[in-house]
């Protein structure tokens, strides 16, 4: 089973504290990203990157989404991802593995998915709410719009090939200029909870949030088709990162979302495989999710491929000083980094004597600054009132220094 | 135009379908689509035919945005298909727009790439 840590890159200033090639000068030393990893037997990262940030504005053709990437700050964005993922590229882990570059898009440009209103004014008020809401699903999910080219532009700019600019420019439809390449691409991100269609959460209507997602799923893969046939390197796709929080429901979607595929006799050009997030087995000490998540795939054919999942996130809250999704019934969870320590690492243990699983991935190196949401190796690199995690501002967690000496 | 109950492109529906489609009388879609499953679903098969199926890339060298449009065109007819079931299964059987398909319901696209009708 594979070692996966998961990092936020994208749309975010360098050497913030989940850059992976943040480097740190403090003294006492504090761990840089990359060095953890490389000193860790980590066998994949998981970068991010959000289409609403990167595009702003709408496109026309996939000519017109490359230009409009490969130019102004959007290009400037660009290759600070590609320098991110070139570098994880070059890294070996502790076993001397060569290290996975997995990256993931989630969010959409409210003029996509048609929440913004008149009056809206993205660039000098994105707060603004008239801005839209970026987890509505577009509305065009067809190959011939804008989503499809987002997504096809990000896996021809990291084939690996080099490229001064990008896709669509210097004659050649691939490339970056770091010649950065990803070995996977996570098409969405927990839709179950996170994403919304017509206004309605994949909460409240997991049978029709299944549908859109499999009406994604299968645009990205002819996508992937029509390039792969054309000579060019495809990585392995990976959808739906389904949300194990309970009343998100992700039995029920996944289901809808296998049976839509199954219905219309969908085999994967590309190599596809199901990616899932287990926080709340993890909390729970349990596997029970997973093991549903396993039924469900157990029930219809995955692609024509076989049931192996990817777990793309998972994590134990360190600071469960905030609400966070209790079951009926369950008393609190405890708090603080030796439980983070406890319950991740029985996870990781009792996932790893489960079949077809292939990863496990922990929630961030370092914790966002001021975000309530404490998963990470290591503690704030920020003060950050109310948290209960304790240690030393930036110092390593327990659940860290465990890691760092696992061996998949 | 596109109507959400379609989710479709760029298809246009013929007869009076189209026309209510075209006015964006969802209600009244549902009802003419529901009840006519089967002339509905016969013009959708007759299209699908006529397509060849699901688009091969290597029939569209170089031309990656025609190969875009041919698979959108056959995404459309598969999910009008589906549409069309939803709209047969309120009407015949009482069941909700949004409710998932009863489980024994048979694929939408077979093997073949040809639409299956759901009345056998």
């Amino acid at each position: 089973m594979a070692g996966a840590v998961h990092v936020d890159p994208a749309n975010l200033p360098n050497n913030h504290t989940n850059d992976y090639l943040k480097s740190d000068s403090s003294n006492p030393p504090r761990y840089p990203n990359r060095d953890f990893v490389k000193a860790s037997n980590t066998q994949y990262v998981r970068v991010w990157t959000d289409w609403s940030g990167m595009q702003p504005f709408p496109s026309s053709s996939f000519q017109q989404t490359c230009d409009w990437l490969n130019s102004g700050d959007r290009a400037t964005r660009m290759q600070a991802l590609d320098r991110q993922i070139a570098a994880i590229n070059s890294d070996r882990n502790a076993s001397g593995a060569n290290i996975g570059a997995m990256l993931v898009t989630s969010g959409f440009p409210s003029w996509a998915n048609g929440t913004r209103q008149a009056g809206c004014d993205i660039i000098n008020n994105p707060g603004d709410p008239r801005c839209g809401n970026t987890a509505e699903v577009p509305t065009d999910r067809s190959t011939s719009g804008p989503w499809a080219w987002w997504i096809t532009y990000l896996f021809l700019r990291y084939t690996g090939l080099h490229n001064p600019l990008g896709p669509g420019s210097n004659g050649s439809w691939q490339g970056n200029p770091s010649s950065a390449r990803i070995d996977s691409f996570e098409i969405c991100n927990e839709p179950n909870q996170t994403y919304r269609f017509n206004g309605q959460s994949g909460e409240g209507d997991p049978a029709g949030m299944g549908c859109v997602i499999a009406d994604m799923i299968m645009t990205a893969d002819a996508m992937a088709n029509f390039w792969k046939s054309g000579g060019y390197r495809v990585p392995t796709f990976l959808a739906p990162g389904t949300s194990d929080v309970s009343q998100f429901r992700p039995v029920t979607f996944a289901d809808n979302v296998l049976y839509r595929l199954n219905q219309s006799n969908w085999r994967g050009a590309a190599p596809w495989f199901w990616t899932h997030h287990n926080y709340q087995d993890i909390k729970n000490g349990q596997t029970t999710r997973l093991t549903d998540a396993r039924g469900v795939l157990a029930r219809y054919p995955w692609s024509g491929q076989n049931r192996v999942i990817w777990l793309t996130e998972g994590g134990y809250d360190a600071n469960q000083s905030l609400p966070d999704d209790p079951l009926p019934g369950q008393p609190s969870a405890p708090n603080g980094e030796p439980e983070q320590n406890i319950l991740c690492l029985g996870n990781f243990n009792a996932v790893r004597n489960l079949s077809n699983i292939y990863m496990w991935t922990n929630h961030m190196l370092n914790e966002e600054p001021h975000h309530p949401f404490e998963t990470a190796f290591f503690n704030d690199w920020i003060p950050q009132p109310g948290t209960k995690a304790g240690g030393t501002q930036g110092s390593q967690r327990q659940w860290g220094a465990t890691w760092r000496g696992l061996v998949p | 135009m596109t109507t959400p109950f379609l989710g479709t492109r760029t298809l246009r529906l013929p007869g009076r379908a189209g026309q209510l489609q075209a006015a964006g009388a969802t209600a009244s879609l549902v009802r003419e689509l529901g009840d006519n499953y089967g002339r509905y679903h016969e013009h959708l098969v007759a299209e699908l035919a006529r397509l060849g199926g699901r688009p091969d890339p290597a029939d569209y060298p170089g031309d990656f945005e025609g190969y875009c449009e041919a698979y959108s065109a056959v995404r459309d007819l598969v999910l009008a298909e589906i549409a069309l079931r939803r709209a047969r299964g309120f009407r015949k059987h009482g069941r909700r727009l949004a409710d998932p398909p009863p489980p024994d319901e048979p694929v939408v696209v077979d093997r073949n790439d040809k639409l299956v009708s759901v009345e056998g």
